[in-house]
């Protein structure tokens, strides 16, 4: 089948990566939120995770006030919400039940249990003193995932369109990260290197996995350029991943889409989103 | 010395194929190994187990979809390869019949001027379609995927008391019953020799790709299927995957030029055979019903042309309908002259005078059934049945005997159940899978379904019924 796959698995392919990569990245921001911002900029903080996923409209309509509680209840457990984790996940399932020809059983039957797993989630799983160990569980079995998948998927045209998938979702969210730091979090250039910055990049480089190892490799205060271009979810990086996935895919579309996603430039807030608000249901 | 978990275990006189089975000694010496929570155990974690595999059908309500298992009762049913070897002849000799008949239904109609099953019982049925006459089909095979459902009397009898000619579903279970299993109760199979039902992806792919259109050197096979919300789904990406072809949907496809084709990420990919899982109806909004979002426009164009092969062939329902089942023993001796090797459930043709005597004669013993209808509708159980209800059957009976058949009521065989914790009887029939190219292949064994409810005769996987793995043993 390695010559011959339907349009309707690529885009299936596409974007069941898209939504784990999405699951796990919205896991670490609301995992680093919940451990590392909880300062003076509380409110803010959660606001901003709103603001990251241009859900303003949506999540003011039904709540009050963006709340550690309301946002993590919102992004976690809440079906009706498309952005939220176990929707995700949901779309990220059944675009695999619809990929079952293709995929092996251990990929599919990961999902399933993660996904009904998360279903079966309440309001009580999400008390504070839960919430690190759950966001724990959520990364690790995103991460176990793209485990499986490396480990079982065809090295056919379909690996191209998962790899494409995750990096595009990857650069997306980066992008989004650093905007919304760079734009809304610190308004004001006079707080540029105060210990609120500080903190703050700290917590951008943890939400991209790259808090504890990329300070050994630059021992000097985090700053924006320190975003080094060899850490996995830096953007120069992932586009280096999309453009070959998308080159062999012999599709002019898909590398152009591939491409779309403008370079990064030294200003870091340059390449926000080209694909705001990208979600389907499967 | 253990107590056998079998000890207290009564079949009320019924006919048990775990008690009277030639080949059923193997299973029972080695459940005299094990207690009742160690089957307990075992079970339920195969049952959760089939949860997170999905081995499910899917029931969607209004807010949300729900995942149902398809219960699995850990007790074999075992057939001996006598039993066995009797099915599998019985139900080639009745498939080869129902493809001679369809053939010449499409054709000569030589079965209808020799008045052996009134014309317009063929001719009038809603599944008779006109466009396949003429329409010659490679090995005149038009039933390539059949499921006949048999049942076992009180005698062991084994009875046809349906032909699946259409699309009939559940050999996945038959498959994924035997792997769980395998996983669950790897010291039950330990050493016994056990027909392989493995091969039933290979087997289906070769016979599909012997019906290919003539020209066809290595014929595209395909899955179609209504799509990933359709109950079935699970069974659809099951072949697929046994077969290694594509399942597509509708949308996936294309006819241009009278030849199909699927949208790939190359671009447009001949298809030469389609394994559909979607009713002739929905086929081709075309040919059929033209609201169909299912199926492929001009497909019965591409079909007709003779550059498409469709199994089950179109039109095949006519062969499986409840009036010309009656008819099944008369119509296995016109082709083959033969008697049939599995009989049907004794059935009386109420539009025959004498049939419709003997069935008014003995209304309060037997099950009359409407011919047209499907899903248990307008059954009468005489011996269930009220005096009204009784009054009004024979009205109906009188008004429009055509319409009618009446049949004994058959006491199911019983097969050992865990239920509730406990080993119960309950009632079981079979449904072997019979895959036919140039020539016919039966998979040793087949759907054991069992009604779980208490004197339940209903099997049906949407009334409460589960499912058993079926061993043949040599």
């Amino acid at each position: 089948m390695s010559d011959v796959l339907l349009a309707r698995y690529a885009d299936c392919i596409f974007w069941l990566a898209r939504y784990v990569e999405r699951a796990e990245n919205l896991a670490r921001i609301l995992d680093v939120n919940e451990t590392f911002s909880r300062d003076g900029h509380g409110g803010q903080n959660w606001r901003s995770i709103v603001q990251l996923n241009s859900d303003e409209e949506r999540f003011f309509a039904t709540h009050p006030a963006a709340t550690a509680q309301s946002v993590v209840k919102f992004y976690v457990i809440d079906s009706a919400n498309p952005t939220s984790i176990v929707s995700a996940i949901g779309y990220a399932r059944e675009n695999a039940r619809t990929l079952r020809p293709l995929i092996s059983t251990e990929m599919w039957v990961q999902l399933n249990v993660f996904y009904n797993r998360l279903a079966a989630l309440s309001e009580d799983d999400l008390m504070p003193g839960r919430l690190a160990a759950l966001f724990g569980s959520i990364k690790e079995a995103c991460q176990t995932h793209t485990g499986i998948t490396e480990g079982t998927f065809f090295r056919d045209q379909g690996w191209y369109f998962y790899q494409l998938g995750r990096y595009i979702e990857r650069a997306d969210q980066t992008t989004r990260l650093l905007d919304i730091k760079y734009h809304l979090l610190l308004p004001s250039l006079s707080d540029v290197g105060s210990p609120i910055d500080v903190s703050q990049w700290n917590a951008v480089l943890r939400s991209a996995a790259g808090g504890a190892c990329t300070r050994p490799a630059r021992p000097r205060p985090v700053w924006p350029v320190s975003c080094c271009s060899t850490r996995p979810f830096h953007v120069r990086c992932i586009i280096a991943y999309a453009r070959p996935a998308g080159c062999s895919a012999k599709s002019s579309r898909i590398t152009r889409c591939a491409t779309a996603m403008p370079p990064p430039k030294s200003s870091i807030a340059c390449a926000a989103s080209s694909e705001r608000s990208t979600y389907r249901q499967f | 010395m253990e107590l056998s978990i079998l000890d207290g275990y009564d079949p009320q006189g019924l006919y048990c194929e775990m008690l009277r089975g030639s080949a059923s000694h193997v299973i029972r010496e080695r459940l005299a190994g094990l207690s009742i929570d160690v089957l307990k155990d075992r079970a339920a974690a195969a049952n959760a187990e089939l949860y997170n595999l999905g081995i499910t059908f899917t029931i969607y309500s209004d807010a949300r979809t729900i995942d149902r298992i398809l219960p699995f009762d850990v007790l074999p049913r075992v057939l001996s390869a006598e039993e066995w070897r009797h099915i599998e002849r019985g139900i080639i000799q009745r498939i080869t019949a129902i493809n001679l008949l369809l053939d010449d239904i499409y054709h000569d109609q030589h079965l209808l001027r020799d008045a052996v099953v009134p014309a317009e019982l063929i001719l009038g049925n809603r599944n008779y379609r006109p466009l396949m006459r003429g329409i010659d089909l490679p090995h005149k095979t038009y039933v390539n995927i059949c499921g006949t459902d048999i049942v076992r009397d009180e005698r062991g009898t084994f009875l046809v008391l349906e032909d699946n000619a259409r699309t009939p579903s559940g050999v996945s279970y038959v498959v994924e019953n035997r792997h769980m299993m395998l996983r669950a109760f790897p010291d039950l199979l330990d050493d016994v020799s056990l027909r392989a039902i493995d091969n039933y992806g290979a087997k289906l792919i070769a016979a599909l790709q012997e019906v290919a259109p003539p020209g066809a050197a290595d014929p595209q096979v395909v899955l179609l299927s209504p799509g990933s919300y359709n109950s079935a789904y699970f069974e659809h990406v099951f072949l697929a995957r046994e077969m290694g072809v594509p399942l597509v949907e509708g949308s996936d496809l294309l006819v241009d030029d009278d030849r199909v084709f699927m949208r790939t990420t190359g671009g447009l990919s001949r298809v030469d055979v389609i394994y559909r899982r979607i009713n002739d109806d929905y086929l081709d909004p075309e040919a059929f019903v033209p609201e169909s979002m299912l199926g492929v426009p001009g497909l019965m164009q591409a079909y007709r042309a003779g550059n498409l092969a469709l199994a089950n062939a179109v039109g095949t329902g006519v062969a499986d309908d409840k009036a010309v089942y009656a008819y099944m023993p008369r119509i296995i001796h016109y082709y083959l002259g033969e008697d049939p090797i599995l009989p049907n459930v004794e059935t009386h043709i109420c539009r025959e005078p004498k049939a419709l005597r003997y069935t008014l004669d003995r209304l309060t013993e037997l099950v009359v059934k409407p011919v047209g209808e499907a899903g248990g509708y307008g059954i009468t159980v005489g011996p269930r049945a009220s005096l009204q209800e009784l009054d009004e059957c024979r009205a109906k009976l009188v008004a429009d005997p055509a319409n009618y058949i009446s049949q004994p009521c058959i006491n199911l065989s019983v097969a050992p159940t865990l239920v509730d914790g406990r080993i119960e009887p309950r009632h079981v029939d079979l449904r072997p899978f019979a895959v036919t190219g140039s020539g016919t292949w039966v998979l040793p064994g087949g759907l054991t379904r069992v009604a779980l409810q208490r004197g339940s005769l209903v099997v049906n996987s949407s009334q409460g019924g589960g499912s058993k793995d079926t061993w043949v043993v040599e």
